[in-house]
C-alpha cells in the first residue's frame, strides 16, 4: 500500500492547517502542507517543503517559542507519543503534533495540526507555561530563578515561592555540579544547549533530567527541563509496543484491499488473503475480485465499489465463494484511493467476515419470528414491562386472561396485584423485591389469580430481568403458564401417592419393589420383613433371587428375562427361602411399575404354604379315596335332571363297563346296562327322590357286556335345588354282587336252619309236649288204673318217638356240615 | 257265650288232655274234637244256621290240612258263625306267634301242653263271648 499517498489525501482533506514533517532529529525536515496551512502563512508549497521545522515555527512563534519545536517533536520521537506546543506570540493557535506509524511501527511522519484558538498575549504566555509538560525556569545569568512554571515546582517539590529564592545551581547533584559547573553566562543566543543532568528535588531524591537552555534576547535565561527518569523504561515500553502493533497488523482480522477500477486486486494483507482462502499473494494478485462474489450480489458490489471510484464511499454486504469453496458473507467498506503502484484511480477497501454475525442475526430473525408466532399462538401469558418508560406488553394469551378483547385494556403491574389471590400478593411482592434488590437476572413463582371468569387459577411464572449497567432493572419479562390441571392432577398423584404408601407399607400381605433388570429390591414392606425375618436395612442389600432356592431361580429369571412394558402383570407360585432358610410356598404377583425412572417390579406374595401343604394331604386323600373306590367298587355319580346327563368318577366304568374313558353320559344309555327287571325300579326310585327330597338306595341288577350279572346297590339324594326345584341327583353306586351272593348263600343258610328250628318246635316239642302232659295229667290224680296205664305207654312212646326226633336231628346237622 | 268248642288236633293224646282239662274245670258246653283242619272245616261249611259263638283251638302242624290252610279258608269263606280262633302249638318259633296275629279270627296263641292257668283263660273267654 503507498501509505504516503494515502497521507497526503488525508491531510488535504482535513479542516485545520496540518504539516508533515520527517522525523530526522535534529533537521525534522518538513515533508508535505496541506493549503489551509499554505492559505494561512501565504506561502507556496515549495516553500516550506524540504526546508526545517524551525522555518514554520518561526511563522506561528516569537524567536524564543519558536525554538522551542525542536525539544517538542524531540519528544515526540523518543516517546512515540503525542504532543502539544501549546502557546504562541505573534500569532494565534495551538500546535499538536501527532507521530503517523509505518509498517514496521516506526513513526515515518509527524504531523503537525495548527488549531486556532483566540488567546490574549497574556493569557498565551500563562497557558504556556501552566500546559507546558516540561519543568520552565527563566533566570539571570548568575542562575537566580525569577520565573518558573507549576510543573517546575510539581517536579522538584517546591513551590513557586521557595523556588524564586533559588538559584538553578541548588537543583543540580552537587557531586557532579564540581565536575559540570553550570555555565549560564555562555549560552548561544537563539540557540538550545542541550545536556542531561542528575537534579535533586527539595525531598533529597535524585532523578535524571533533560536540560534545554538557551540566551534570550533581555540576557536572561530560558530553561526548559524534562524528567527522564522514565525515559529508559519508556524507550523499552515501545519497543514492546511496537511489536504488539506489528504483530497486530499482522493479525489484523480484516481484509485490506486495494483495486483498480477494473476490479483487479493490486495488494491485500494476510487476513485478506485468508479471508479468500488464497495461499499468498501472488495467486490472486491481478486477478478480479468479482468472481469472488455470489452471482446474486455481484451488480451491487460492482455498483458500490465504482461509485467508491468516483469519490462515494459505501458499504456492500455479500456473499463470498472462497477459492477453496467455503461460503462467507462480508461487509465491504469501499473508498476511493489514488497514486497506488501506478494507477491514478484506485478503490481501498476494508472487508469484514460477518458470517457469524449474519448466522446470528438470521438466528436471531428467525427467532423472533419464532417467540413472535408462539407467543400468538400460545396460552401462556408473556408480558414485559418497560421500567424506563413504565410501558406494558402483552401477548393475546395474556388479555384472554385478563378477559380483554381486542388487545385493550389495563395489564399494568398495579392491575396485575389486584387479581393476584390476597394469599399470594405479600409473597410476590417480596419476591420481585428480593430479586430486584440482588440484581438476580430471573426467578419464578407460583400464585393464584382471578381470571376472566372470575375463578382463581394456579399459575407458574418465569420471570426475567434486564439491568443496565448502574445496575437498575430496565426489564421485566414474564410467562404466566396456568397449572391448575397440572396442580390439580399433581395433588391427586401426592394423594394417589400417600394411598399407594399407606397401602404399600400396612398391606397385611409381604409387598416389595425390584428393579426389573437387576432384581436389586428397592423397598419392602413391614410384612415382607416379617414373613422373610430379615430387616429392612437388610432386604435392601438383597436381590429377589436371594429369596430364592436355586431351585428356583431359572424359573424365575425366565420370567423376568421377557421383555415387559407398564402395566404388565405377572403371576406364579414360587417357592421362598426365609433367612432361616424356612421354605415357603408364595403366590407373588408382580405388577410393572416406572419406580423412579426405573423398570420396576411391585411384587405382592400370599403365603399359600399351609394351602400347598392341605392340598397335597387332599391329593394324598384323593388318591387314598380312589383306591379305596376301587377296592370297595364305590362309584360316585351326579345325574342332572335337567339334561339327563350323568357324570361320573372314573371307577364307574368299571362297575358298569360302559362309557369307557367318558365323564358324563346320556341316563337312558345307562338304562340299558340295567336288568331289564330292574329298569322300572330304578325309574321310580329317581322319581321318588326327586319328589320327596330324601335319600333313598336300591339294589338292582346290570348286566355287563359278557352277559355277566352284576348286583349294585345305590343311595341316591338331591344335590341341588333351583327355586324350590330339584335340578340334580347324586349318589354312589357300589358293586355288591359278592355281597349280595353271600347274602342270599347266608339267607338259604337261615331258612334252612328256621326250618330246622321250626320242625324242631313242632316235631321235637311234640312228644316233649305229650310227655309234660301226660305227667301232669297222672300228677293230678283222677284217673283210673286203666287210663293211668294207658297213659304211661303214652309217655313211653312219646319218650321213643323224642329220642328218635333228637337223632334224627344230630344226623341232618352232620350232614348240613357236610354240604 | 261261646257254648261249644272245637278242637282239631292230629295228636290223640293231646286232644284227651285238653278234653279232660276243659271238663275238669268246669267247661259247661259241648267239646268236638276234629284230626285235621280239613274235618273242621267241613262241619263249619256244613252248617246252614246260625251258631251265635263258637270257640276253636286249633293245631298249625297237622296232616291234609294244617292250621294256616285252615284259617286261609275261613278268611275266604262267609261263614254264619262267629269264629274265635286259639292257636294251640308245640311250636316255640315266635315267626309262628306273629303269622297267628295276622288272622281276624285267632284271638290267642297258646303253647302246648294247656296247663291250668290257660285252660281257666280259655273257659272264661269262651263264657265272655
Amino acid at each position: 500500500m503507498n501509505s504516503e499517498k494515502l497521507i497526503f489525501q488525508i491531510i488535504d482533506e482535513s479542516p485545520f492547517p496540518q504539516i508533515l514533517i520527517v522525523p530526522d532529529y535534529p533537521k525534522f525536515t518538513i515533508k508535505y502542507a496541506n493549503q489551509k496551512i499554505l492559505s494561512q502563512l501565504n506561502l507556496k508549497r515549495k516553500d516550506l517543503i524540504g526546508e526545517r521545522a524551525m522555518v514554520y515555527a518561526h511563522f506561528f512563534f516569537d524567536e524564543a517559542h519558536a525554538s522551542l519545536i525542536i525539544p517538542e517533536l524531540k519528544q515526540v520521537v523518543d516517546e512515540k507519543k503525542g504532543s502539544v506546543l501549546s502557546f504562541k506570540v505573534n500569532s494565534k493557535g495551538v500546535v499538536k503534533n501527532q507521530p503517523i506509524f509505518n509498517d514496521k511501527g516506526e513513526i515515518e511522519y509527524i504531523l503537525g495540526t495548527v488549531t486556532e484558538v483566540d488567546f490574549s498575549a497574556d493569557a498565551k504566555y500563562k497557558l504556556f507555561f501552566e500546559e507546558a509538560s516540561d519543568a520552565i525556569f527563566i533566570s539571570n545569568t548568575t542562575g537566580k530563578i525569577t520565573e518558573v512554571n507549576e510543573m517546575a515546582c510539581s517536579m522538584f517539590g517546591y513551590t513557586q515561592t521557595e523556588l524564586l529564592q533559588l538559584y538553578a545551581k541548588d537543583l543540580i547533584e552537587k557531586n557532579e555540579l564540581k565536575q559540570r559547573p553550570l555555565r549560564l553566562d555562555d549560552l548561544p543566543k537563539e540557540k538550545y544547549i542541550h545536556h542531561q543532568r542528575t537534579a535533586v528535588r527539595k525531598d533529597g531524591s535524585k532523578f535524571y533530567i533533560d536540560v534545554g537552555a538557551t540566551s534570550l534576547h533581555n540576557g536572561s535565561v530560558l530553561t526548559t527541563v524534562r524528567d527522564i527518569s522514565e525515559r529508559t523504561a519508556h524507550a523499552k515500553a515501545l519497543k514492546e509496543s511496537e511489536r504488539r502493533l506489528m504483530a497486530m497488523f499482522n493479525n489484523e482480522p480484516n481484509c485490506v484491499k486495494v483495486v483498480n477500477q477494473d476490479l483487479l486486486l493490486l495488494d491485500m494483507n494476510l487476513a485478506g488473503l485468508k479471508q479468500i482462502e488464497a495461499d499468498n499473494l501472488d495467486e490472486v494478485l491481478g486477478q478480479s475480485v468479482l468472481s469472488l462474489v455470489a452471482p446474486e450480489y455481484q451488480d451491487e458490489y460492482k455498483d458500490t465499489y465504482l461509485k467508491a471510484l468516483n469519490g462515494t464511499a459505501g458499504n456492500v454486504i455479500f456473499k463470498l465463494n472462497g477459492l477453496k469453496g467455503t461460503t462467507k458473507w462480508l461487509e465491504s467498506q469501499a473508498v476511493p484511493f489514488q497514486h497506488f503502484k501506478g494507477n491514478k484511480k484506485c478503490i481501498l477497501c476494508i472487508t469484514r467476515d460477518i458470517t457469524a454475525e449474519k448466522e446470528a442475526s438470521d438466528m436471531l430473525r428467525i427467532s423472533n419470528e419464532r417467540l413472535e408466532l408462539v407467543t400468538n399462538a400460545t396460552n401462556d401469558a408473556v408480558w414485559e414491562w418497560n421500567r424506563v418508560t413504565n410501558e406494558f406488553w402483552g401477548n393475546p394469551g395474556l388479555y384472554n386472561i385478563y378477559g380483554y378483547k381486542n388487545g385493550i385494556g389495563d395489564i399494568s403491574s398495579k392491575e396485575f396485584f389486584t387479581r393476584v389471590h390476597p394469599h399470594d400478593t405479600e409473597t410476590i411482592h417480596k419476591r420481585l423485591q428480593h430479586a430486584l434488590k440482588n440484581g438476580m437476572p430471573q426467578f419464578t413463582g407460583e400464585y393464584k389469580f382471578k381470571v376472566a371468569s372470575g375463578e382463581y387459577r394456579h399459575f407458574f411464572e418465569r420471570v426475567l430481568i434486564s439491568y443496565n449497567a448502574e445496575g437498575s432493572a430496565i426489564r421485566i419479562i414474564g410467562a404466566m403458564q396456568d397449572i391448575t390441571e397440572q396442580k390439580q392432577s399433581k395433588e391427586a398423584l401426592v394423594k394417589s401417592d400417600q394411598k399407594y404408601r399407606y397401602l404399600f407399607i400396612n398391606n397385611p400381605l409381604p409387598m416389595c419393589i425390584y428393579d426389573f433388570n437387576s432384581l436389586q429390591i428397592l423397598d419392602c414392606n413391614e410384612a415382607a420383613c416379617t414373613k422373610y425375618g430379615y430387616t429392612k436395612a437388610e432386604a435392601l442389600q438383597l436381590t429377589i433371587r436371594d429369596l430364592s432356592p436355586s431351585s428356583e431361580v431359572i424359573k424365575l429369571e425366565k420370567v423376568t428375562s421377557f421383555p415387559v412394558e407398564q402395566g404388565d402383570k405377572h403371576k406364579g407360585v414360587f417357592i421362598q427361602r426365609t433367612k432361616n432358610s424356612e421354605v415357603l410356598y408364595m403366590e407373588i404377583t408382580t405388577h410393572i411399575i416406572d419406580y423412579m425412572g426405573k423398570t420396576a417390579g411391585l411384587a405382592l406374595a400370599n403365603d399359600i404354604t399351609e394351602k400347598v401343604k392341605a392340598n397335597l394331604e387332599l391329593q394324598t386323600s384323593n388318591q387314598r379315596l380312589k383306591l379305596s373306590n376301587r377296592i370297595g367298587k364305590l362309584a360316585y355319580f351326579e345325574l342332572n335332571l335337567g339334561d339327563t346327563h350323568l357324570r361320573w368318577s372314573s371307577e364307574l366304568y368299571r362297575l358298569v363297563k360302559i362309557g369307557r374313558g367318558k365323564k358324563q353320559l346320556n341316563l337312558e344309555r345307562c338304562f340299558d346296562a340295567i336288568h331289564q327287571d330292574d329298569r322300572e325300579l330304578v325309574r321310580t326310585l329317581i322319581a321318588h327322590v326327586a319328589e320327596k327330597k330324601t335319600e333313598h338306595r336300591l339294589t338292582y341288577r346290570i348286566i355287563w357286556p359278557d352277559q355277566q350279572i352284576r348286583h349294585i346297590n345305590t343311595v341316591v339324594k338331591v344335590s341341588k335345588i333351583r327355586q324350590g326345584k330339584v335340578v340334580a341327583l347324586e349318589g354312589t353306586m357300589q358293586d355288591v354282587t359278592e355281597r349280595q351272593e353271600y347274602t342270599e348263600a347266608l339267607e338259604r343258610q337261615n331258612d334252612t336252619f328256621r326250618k330246622i328250628a321250626w320242625t324242631q318246635s313242632h316235631v321235637v316239642r311234640a312228644p316233649l309236649v305229650r310227655i309234660m302232659g301226660v305227667s301232669n295229667l297222672i300228677l293230678d290224680g283222677g284217673v283210673t288204673h286203666r287210663q293211668q296205664k294207658e297213659l304211661l305207654e303214652n309217655l313211653v312212646s312219646s319218650s321213643e318217638e323224642l329220642d328218635k326226633v333228637i337223632r334224627d336231628i344230630v344226623n341232618l346237622a352232620q350232614e348240613i356240615k357236610i354240604n | 257265650m261261646a257254648n261249644r268248642i272245637l278242637m282239631a288236633d292230629d295228636d290223640s293224646v293231646i286232644l284227651l288232655l285238653h278234653r279232660r282239662l276243659l271238663v275238669n274245670h268246669g267247661f259247661p258246653g259241648e267239646i268236638i274234637q276234629f284230626q285235621n283242619g280239613k274235618e273242621l272245616l267241613d262241619l263249619l261249611m256244613s252248617e246252614k244256621e246260625t251258631e251265635p259263638n263258637t270257640l276253636i283251638l286249633l293245631d298249625i302242624r297237622m296232616p291234609e290240612m294244617d292250621g294256616w290252610t285252615f284259617l286261609d279258608n275261613v278268611e275266604n269263606h262267609d261263614f254264619p258263625t262267629n269264629l274265635h280262633v286259639y292257636i294251640i302249638s308245640s311250636s316255640v318259633d315266635i315267626s309262628d306267634r306273629k303269622k297267628a296275629s295276622q288272622y281276624n279270627q285267632v284271638i290267642g296263641y297258646i303253647e302246648k301242653p294247656l296247663n291250668d292257668v290257660m285252660c281257666k283263660q280259655v273257659i272264661e273267654k269262651a263264657a265272655a263271648l
